[in-house]
Formats: C-alpha cells, sequence, structure tokens
C-alpha cells in the first residue's frame, strides 16, 4: 500500500468482512470527521486491482471508480468537504473518435456530465489537508490507470526528514527534531556557550570557593574567639594586642572578599557579554536563515522581542543566578553541618520552619510564575502595538486616528499595569509573611540560646556565631526560592531562542543540490498548484514554458496569482504539487545562492536599507565598482535624483536619514536588481508608482538591458508591456491564456478584453468624458 | 441588457468602476455576476438527491436559473452568524468559479425547513467544537499541546504562538486557532470547570 496513511485495525477488518482483497489496495486515507460532521473516523481506500473506491465509516460503502469521478474539495474554513460526481453504474465517459467533430464530442460531454449527481465522500478537518489533496492526486491518477509507486515525489512532502540525525520529523510542518533537540538539554545547552571561557570558569569557582570560605570563618572570629576568648572574662587570650589581631583579621578578611567578589564580577562579566554577543548574534542568523513563511506568521515585535530580551534573560541568569547559587548551596549546606555539631538542638529549632516555608513556595510559587509570564506576554503584546502604530503613523494621521490609537494603547498598557501588579500583590503575599516566620524563629533563638548562655551550656561566644549563622541559612532559602523561578524564566527564554535555532526552515538546498552557475533562463512550471493558507488555493494546476531571452508579461486582477509565480521562480516557498525548473533543473536540486544570484527581482514592496544610497544599490553585489553603481543607476532612471541630493551617492537614506520618495525608493530598488545583471529579471510591478514619463524613460532602459535575458513584467498597465513578446493571462489562480500580443488579440479573449478596456478608458479620458 | 454584469477595474493613475457588457453568454474573466438580494420569494433552497445544498433562483425577468450546489458564507461569523449570508457557486473547476449568487440579509425571513438546511452546510463551513473540559496542556518549546472534549467529540490539538492564537471577544467567547488552522471556542469561559479553565487562562 502506498505510503499515506493506514488503515486501522478496525477498518481491516470491516472491509475484509465486506469481502475486500485487503493486500492488494493501492491507498488509504484516513478522515478525522465522521460523515456527521463531528470528530470521528471514516477510512477511503481505492483498489485499482478491483477499481473501485471503499469508503469504511460505519459500513462499508464501495464505488466503482468509473462511475465515481472528478472528485474535488470545497474548502471550507476549518473543515474540508470531499464531494465528487457519481454517475448511474455503467454510465461510461465519452471518448473522442476522430470521425467526432468537436462540438459532437462536447455535446456528448455535456449529457454525460448530467446525468452525474455531485455527492459528499468525507469531511475532514485542515489537519488532513495535506494527505487530502495527496490523495486528490492520487486517486485521479489510479482512476486514470496510470501507476504510482512508494517512490512518488508526491510523498516526499510527509517524510521530511531532520537533516541532522535523519530521522522523521513528527510533525511535518514544525520541523523541529525532538531527538536532536532533546539529546542535548536546554541547559547543558546554554552551558555550551560558556565552554570557551574555561580559565574564566575555573578563576569564578576558585572565588565562589574563597568567599565561601570567608564568610564561613568570619563569624567564628567575630563570634567565638573576639568574645569567648578574648572578651570574656575567663578568656585564655584577654590581652588588648588580641582584640587589634581580630579586629585587623576581621577587616583583613571583608577586604579579601570584597577582592574576591570583585575578580568573581569581573570575571562574569568579560564572560556574560561575550556570552550574549554570540546568543544574539546566533538568534538572528537563526531567523535569517529561516523561510519568508516564518516571518509572515510571526509578528516583529515579538521577533525583536526574541532576540533582545531572551538573550539578555539567559546572561542575568548567568551573572546575577548560578553563582549565587552555587555560593548559597554550599553555605547551606556547611552551615547545617557546622551548626549541628554545634547545638544540635537549637539547630533543629532554625530548621523547624524550613519546611513551613518550602511548603508556602511550593503552593504559592506557581501562581507567581503564571503572573510573571502573562506579564511578560502583555509586555510583548505592549511592543506589538507600538510597533504597529508607529509603523502606521501616516494611516493613524491621514484618517485622523491618534485618540483611538492612544486608547488602544491605553488598554494595553493597563493591562500590562495589571499584569504586573497582580504578580507584585502576590510576591506581596509571600515574601513578608515568610519574613515574619523567620523573624519569630530567629527571636526565639535569641530566647532559647540566651537561657542556655545563663545555664552556662553555651557561651554567649556560640550563641552570638549561632545567630550570625542562623542569618546565613535564611539567606540563601530566600534565594533558592526566587531561583526556581528564575530558572524556569530562564529556560523559557531559552527555549524560545533555540526553537529557532533548531527550526528547520521550509525551504533548505537538497543535500545533492547543485551550483547553476550560468544560468540561462529557462523556465518551466509543471502542474504547479501551490497555497499559503491550506483553504485558499492561489495556483491551480498552471503549467508554462519561457525559454532564454523571453519578455514576457503576465496580467490578471489582483489576487490571481502573478505575484505568488514571481515567489515560486525565486523559491521564496516551495510549490505545493508540481514542480518548476529553471534550464531542465528542479530549482529544489538548484543551491539557493546560486539560484537567486542568477535571478534578480524588483517587487511592489521595496525596503530601503540604513546606509548611503551607493550601498542600497550595491546590496545584491557588494564588490560592484562606482562606474557600475553609477550605470546601474542611470539605467534605472536614478542618477539625476542622486545627483540633486546633498552628498550624491553618499546621502544616507534608510530608517531616521532622509527619506526618499516613492518613485525615487523605486528606482534604487530597479537599479539594486539591474547591478546585479541576471540571467532572470522579474519586476512585479516594479513602475507602476512612476509617472508615464518616467515609466518610459526606464523600460526603454530596462529593454536595453534585458537583452537576450528573460524577462517576467507583471503589470496592470498594459502600456508597460508593451515590449514583452509574450503575454500570459491568469485568472483565479488558473493560467487562461498565452500568446504573443497578435496572437491574443486575434484570439479576443481575456487579454484582448483587458486592452479594449483599456483603450476605451483612455479615449473617455481624451474625450473629456 | 440580458446580462447585467459589472467589472470593477482599478488603474494605477485613474482608477475608476464603470459597466461592461457581456459579449456573449458565456462569462469569463472580467464579467461578474451581480449579487441580489435572496429572500424567500426568489430562492428556494432544496437538498441535492446526492445531500448537497442546492437552489432554484428565480430572476427578475421570471425565468429561473437551476444551482445544483451552492455554498453559504458568513459575512459575520463571529457576531451575527444568522445575517448577511452570501450565496455562492462552488469554485471548482467545472463547476463555477466561487462567485456570489446572492446574500441572505435574515436568515429568519426563509421557513425552518430551508432555515434548517443551510445552517447545517454552515455548520460544516464554521466547523467550531466548543470545549467542554481540557483533560491536559502542556507547553514545550513555545507549542501548547492541548488534550481535550468538545461538544464534536474528544480531541488533540498542537498551538504555536500561542499570544496570538488566541482571541478573546468582549461576550467572553474565546477562539482557540490550531496549528493547522482548525478552530476550537470556549462558549462560556466562566461555565467551564475550574481546572480547565486555570490551564488556559495565563494565556488569555
Amino acid at each position: 500500500m502506498l505510503p499515506l496513511d493506514k488503515l486501522s485495525d478496525h477498518a481491516l477488518q470491516a472491509l475484509s468482512d465486506a469481502g475486500v482483497d485487503t493486500e492488494h489496495l493501492d491507498v488509504a486515507f484516513y478522515m478525522d470527521l465522521g460523515l456527521n460532521a463531528n470528530f470521528g473516523q471514516v477510512y477511503l481506500a481505492i483498489s485499482k486491482q478491483d477499481g473501485k473506491l471503499y469508503r469504511v465509516a460505519k459500513d462499508v460503502e464501495s464505488f466503482s471508480l468509473g462511475a465515481l469521478t472528478d472528485p474535488s474539495i470545497d474548502n471550507f474554513t476549518t473543515t474540508n468537504r470531499l464531494t465528487a460526481t457519481l454517475h448511474p453504474e455503467g454510465d461510461v465517459a465519452p471518448e473522442k473518435t476522430e470521425e467526432m467533430t468537436d462540438e459532437e464530442f462536447g455535446e456528448l460531454k455535456k449529457a454525460y456530465d448530467a446525468r452525474g449527481q455531485a455527492v459528499i465522500v468525507g469531511f475532514c478537518t485542515n489537519s488532513c489537508k495535506r494527505k487530502l489533496l495527496a490523495f486528490l492526486n492520487i486517486w485521479e491518477r489510479l482512476a486514470r490507470g496510470d501507476e504510482v509507486g512508494e517512490e512518488d515525489p508526491i510523498f516526499e512532502q510527509f517524510f521530511a526528514k531532520c537533516p541532522k540525525c535523519g530521522k522523521l520529523f513528527d510533525d511535518p510542518l514544525r520541523r523541529i527534531c525532538k531527538n536532536c533537540t532533546n539529546q542535548k538539554g536546554t541547559l547543558r545547552r546554554l552551558l555550551g556557550y560558556f565552554s570557551p571561557f574555561k580559565l574564566q570558569l575555573v578563576l569564578v569557582s576558585l572565588c565562589l570557593l574563597g568567599s565561601t570560605a570567608i564568610s564561613l570563618i568570619s563569624p567564628y572570629i567575630s563570634g567565638k574567639m573576639l568574645y569567648d576568648r578574648v572578651i570574656s572574662p575567663n578568656g585564655d587570650m584577654r590581652e588588648e594586642k588580641y582584640v587589634y589581631i581580630l579586629v585587623g583579621i576581621i577587616v583583613a578578611l571583608a577586604l579579601l572578599s570584597l577582592f574576591i567578589s570583585i575578580v568573581q564580577s569581573r570575571c562574569n562579566a568579560y564572560m556574560s557579554t561575550q556570552v550574549t554577543k554570540r546568543m544574539k548574534n546566533d538568534i538572528f542568523r537563526a531567523m535569517n536563515r529561516l523561510s519568508l513563511s516564518y516571518f509572515n506568521n510571526q509578528p516583529t515585535g515579538k521577533l525583536i522581542n526574541r532576540v533582545n530580551y531572551d538573550a539578555e534573560k539567559v546572561r542575568n541568569f548567568f551573572i546575577n543566578g548560578v553563582p549565587y547559587l552555587i555560593v548559597h548551596a554550599m553555605q547551606f549546606i556547611g552551615l547545617t553541618i557546622v551548626l549541628m555539631i554545634l547545638n544540635p538542638w537549637l539547630t533543629l529549632m532554625i530548621l523547624l520552619p524550613v519546611p513551613i516555608i518550602v511548603l508556602i513556595f511550593k503552593y504559592r510559587l506557581p501562581h507567581l510564575w503564571r503572573s510573571f509570564s502573562r506579564a511578560w506576554r502583555a509586555s510583548s503584546s505592549l511592543t506589538g502595538v507600538l510597533n504597529d502604530s508607529l509603523s502606521g503613523i501616516r494611516v493613524v494621521k491621514a484618517f485622523a486616528k491618534e485618540e483611538v490609537e492612544t486608547k488602544q494603547f491605553y488598554g494595553y498598557s493597563t493591562k500590562l499595569m495589571q499584569a504586573n501588579l497582580r504578580s507584585n500583590l502576590i510576591a506581596l503575599s509571600i515574601f513578608p509573611v515568610i519574613s515574619l516566620i523567620i523573624g519569630v524563629f530567629g527571636n526565639m533563638v535569641w530566647g532559647v540560646g540566651g537561657l542556655q548562655v545563663i545555664g552556662k551550656q553555651m557561651t554567649y561566644g556560640d550563641l552570638s556565631m549561632f545567630v550570625s549563622y542562623m542569618g546565613m541559612v535564611f539567606a540563601p532559602l530566600n534565594f533558592f526560592s526566587q531561583f526556581t523561578n528564575m530558572l524556569t524564566d530562564t529556560l523559557n527564554s531559552a527555549q524560545r531562542m533555540f526553537e529557532v535555532q533548531d527550526m528547520i526552515p521550509d525551504i533548505t538546498d537538497a543535500p545533492d543540490a547543485v551550483e547553476l552557475n550560468d544560468i540561462k533562463g529557462n523556465i518551466e512550471f509543471k502542474g504547479v498548484g501551490f497555497h499559503y493558507t491550506p483553504n485558499r488555493p492561489i495556483l491551480k494546476d498552471v503549467s508554462f514554458t519561457i525559454h532564454q531571452g523571453d519578455r514576457i508579461g503576465l496580467v490578471g486582477h489582483t489576487g490571481s496569482g502573478k505575484s505568488t509565480i514571481a515567489n515560486l521562480i525565486t523559491r521564496m516557498y516551495d510549490v505545493v504539487s508540481g514542480s518548476v525548473t529553471i534550464d531542465g533543473v528542479d530549482i529544489k536540486q538548484i543551491k539557493g545562492t546560486s539560484l537567486r544570484s542568477g535571478i534578480a527581482i524588483v517587487s511592489q514592496e521595496i525596503f530601503i536599507f540604513r546606509g548611503t544610497i551607493a550601498d542600497n544599490i550595491r546590496y545584491g553585489k557588494p564588490d560592484a565598482t562606482i562606474e557600475e553603481v553609477i550605470a546601474a543607476a542611470r539605467a534605472a532612471n536614478a542618477h539625476d535624483f542622486i545627483m540633486a541630493l546633498p552628498e550624491g551617492y553618499e546621502t544616507m537614506v534608510g530608517i531616521g536619514s532622509r527619506s526618499l520618495s516613492g518613485g525615487e525608493r523605486q528606482r534604487v530598488s530597479i537599479a539594486r536588481a539591474l547591478l546585479l545583471d541576471p540571467a532572470i529579471l522579474i519586476l512585479d510591478e516594479a513602475t507602476a508608482a512612476m509617472d508615464t514619463e518616467t515609466e518610459h524613460q526606464i523600460s526603454t532602459a530596462i529593454d536595453k538591458l534585458i537583452e537576450g535575458k528573460t524577462s517576467i513584467s507583471i503589470a496592470h498597465r498594459l502600456s508597460t508591456l508593451k515590449n514583452c513578446n509574450y503575454i500570459m493571462a491568469l485568472e483565479n489562480g488558473e493560467l487562461v491564456e498565452m500568446g504573443t500580443q497578435e496572437e491574443l488579440m486575434a484570439k479576443e479573449g481575456v487579454y484582448h478584453k483587458l486592452w479594449t478596456l483599456q483603450n476605451e478608458q483612455m479615449t473617455k479620458v481624451m474625450e473629456g468624458k | 441588457m440580458q446580462n447585467k454584469y459589472r467589472y470593477m477595474h482599478h488603474d494605477g493613475r485613474h482608477g475608476g468602476r464603470f459597466g461592461f457588457g457581456g459579449a456573449g453568454g458565456d462569462r469569463s474573466l472580467f464579467e461578474k455576476r451581480v449579487s441580489i438580494a435572496l429572500h424567500p420569494q426568489n430562492a428556494v433552497f432544496l437538498r441535492s438527491p446526492g445531500g448537497l445544498l442546492s437552489m432554484t433562483l428565480t430572476k427578475e425577468d421570471g425565468s429561473t436559473e437551476q444551482f445544483e450546489r451552492v455554498i453559504p458564507v458568513r459575512a459575520f461569523p463571529i457576531t451575527d452568524p444568522d445575517s448577511f449570508i452570501c450565496i455562492r457557486e462552488p469554485d471548482t473547476k467545472k463547476k463555477g468559479k466561487g462567485e456570489e449568487i446572492g446574500m441572505i440579509e435574515r436568515l429568519a425571513d426563509f421557513d425552518e425547513q430551508a432555515q434548517a438546511l443551510i445552517l447545517e452546510e454552515l455548520s460544516r463551513r464554521y466547523f467550531t467544537p466548543a470545549i467542554k473540559k481540557i483533560h491536559s496542556l502542556h507547553e514545550k518549546f513555545g507549542y501548547l499541546y492541548f488534550d481535550v472534549t468538545t461538544t464534536a467529540g474528544r480531541s488533540e490539538f498542537v498551538m504555536s504562538n500561542p499570544s496570538g492564537s488566541f482571541r478573546t471577544l468582549e461576550d467572553g467567547r474565546i477562539f482557540m486557532y490550531d496549528i493547522d488552522g482548525n478552530c476550537y471556542c470556549v462558549q462560556n469561559p466562566e461555565a467551564l470547570d475550574k481546572a480547565s479553565l486555570k490551564k488556559i487562562e495565563i494565556y488569555l
């Protein structure tokens, strides 16, 4: 059976009970909605041998493949309905014979179609969409009598493999390999960033050991030694000089401790800034590597957050978290031992509140984490809103919606305030209670210890030391509780960071991808189907061939799929079905860099980067000479306006600098594309924003440049396409006409109509109507 | 003119909208059917033998047009599901281009049988199971994994980008979109059991 879906044991049983030879089923498809359109299980299976399609729901039904034809999908919002045309049993589709005229055949076909009725085959949610499309394809091919093998390219999409370990992804769309991600725990992976800093790590560890030792010794000297041996009336060192010596030691220890902490902080600062830099670089690189579809699905504010805050959070964890965790852990264990030796009963009394505190943390802290998480989200949304309304400030002002925007912002900032307030309130209900408990037990130690001192069971020095140590026992508890919090936060941030890094782009070079250094410019689309979201097909079975040197004009109204064709040629997205080849090579087999260096695209969306105009023109070819830059600018008719700028080609443009007008930006972007001197040039409404005269000048310049090269111009205005030697007309995702202008005009079809329309309009304008 | 079609054309500079007379019987690229108001007097809905929604349209001139299958689409599926329902041709290669035939302003104007037929079709189009209980929800690498019982049965789904995949309406309803583009909803968060609500609370 073909590797699409497997039949459940139950379905297999039902089929063989119905007398079906289950060994010879070709393909099975699982639909996750029942025939009543609720969740359920329905299986479709095709057997070429029997010439049947079986539907296994409650019962097994069978349809003859000859009678059930034209399967099609109703793209509903969240579900898909598979329908087909059912003909009476024995009604065979007419075949065209030689003596039949087209009209006669048409009549027969019409009559045949009329005898069929549309029936519902089944329902499934969008989760089954990809397989549904594949199943339909296989169904039609099997019904035609074609062979479909297990190696058929249609199955590739379901078997996306992790390039690292070669295992199948759990979800082909998610492209995160659980195998590769889990092997190295997030924390260990974070530590990996610190591996180049071994010397610093050793130094930091020594510092931590040193400061722990000092903090353990200090109370002994300032407590036990000073009180019991020097100050106490029966001390064995009751001499003035020992006072100086001990105070000197105490001060020296404090200084040493300060020195150690400076060394440690400096090491940390050095490491952490380097590590943060590397993390940010890694995220940025990982993001850039991802395909366009990722950016379409993520708000920009969120991406910025990822690059900035997440790395900072991780840095903070390693500076203010990990070192103190180690110090506090060593202190806590060391102290418990020392205290037990000193005075077991008093120690137990100190440790008495620990379980209470731990319980409070355990049950109250999750609330706090959740509220922190909510605050993080609120802050992220606020950034998003800020980003949106500031980017769209022109529209906001044009519609005088400043107040509405402000109100909306107030709404989001109120939400953030509430989230933060809530976090604070929860925090306030936890920590003061704990302080109170610690305070009560601390005072009890003074009381009980005081009684013991009076009863001569312990010395005053011991008690004083004990009280100092006691403070040191509780301090880490507070820290530990916050540490778990910090750890969760950091792990969240780290996971988000690594998620981006682990995500395997939808579009990757095939392992055996070839360099195509000298792209000639032959483009072929074979049965290309494409959609951005499963329920809105953009291209349906588009096939055409463009030869080297062709100048193609692509027409069709908005949303007909013109720009999508440009996106597919440059492999911004991969086709859903069919293939795109350049010079006979499937573009999936061409290295991305060599593909893009052979194709330049000037699109509707123009982006000018921060930098000089010359840099912007040179963007695609940084090593271009000044002569080349100027030549490209001249060709794009940009030279004149550039020379009128104060610093010529060195004028700074982009965000925060001089802003160029729409037409100027467009000309810069055309120059950018021309400089690449590509084999294939795609102009996606490139001259739409220019006046007719400029457009004319540019198109003549472009015409000279693209001689012998393949060009595809997408335009609404047919005048733009006057130099094209072929016209393709798209409608509703289908290629409806292709030919020379003369042919299409003679055909009196779509192109002719468009032309007449624009002509009529022009005449009306001329006549002043 | 018998066939009144209107073509809307937008030109880069001039911009404009004007009528365009259909040249022949066949409609093609730029000719569009003019959507008309549908009411019980001019539109009769029936279930086709194959179980699909079919419609007979009586035009102004008294002639009728038969549609073996039509697709109802809501203009305001969330806030006003029973008004402004467009009736469209299916968008398939052989039968129609998904053009709008007409619009039903108020579904309530139609008799119960027609209403039931249209609503059944709509309920499939906007299949949005209401969550009754959330059995488990865990987050991993920014993805949420749900296991829920809904009005349409038990289901598991995965959600990416939690902050963008929850949509809370003013009336309190919550819509949740999964990674495949399926939609689940919570009709009334207050009626949901506490443990379930707690699981999704932080994402709202």
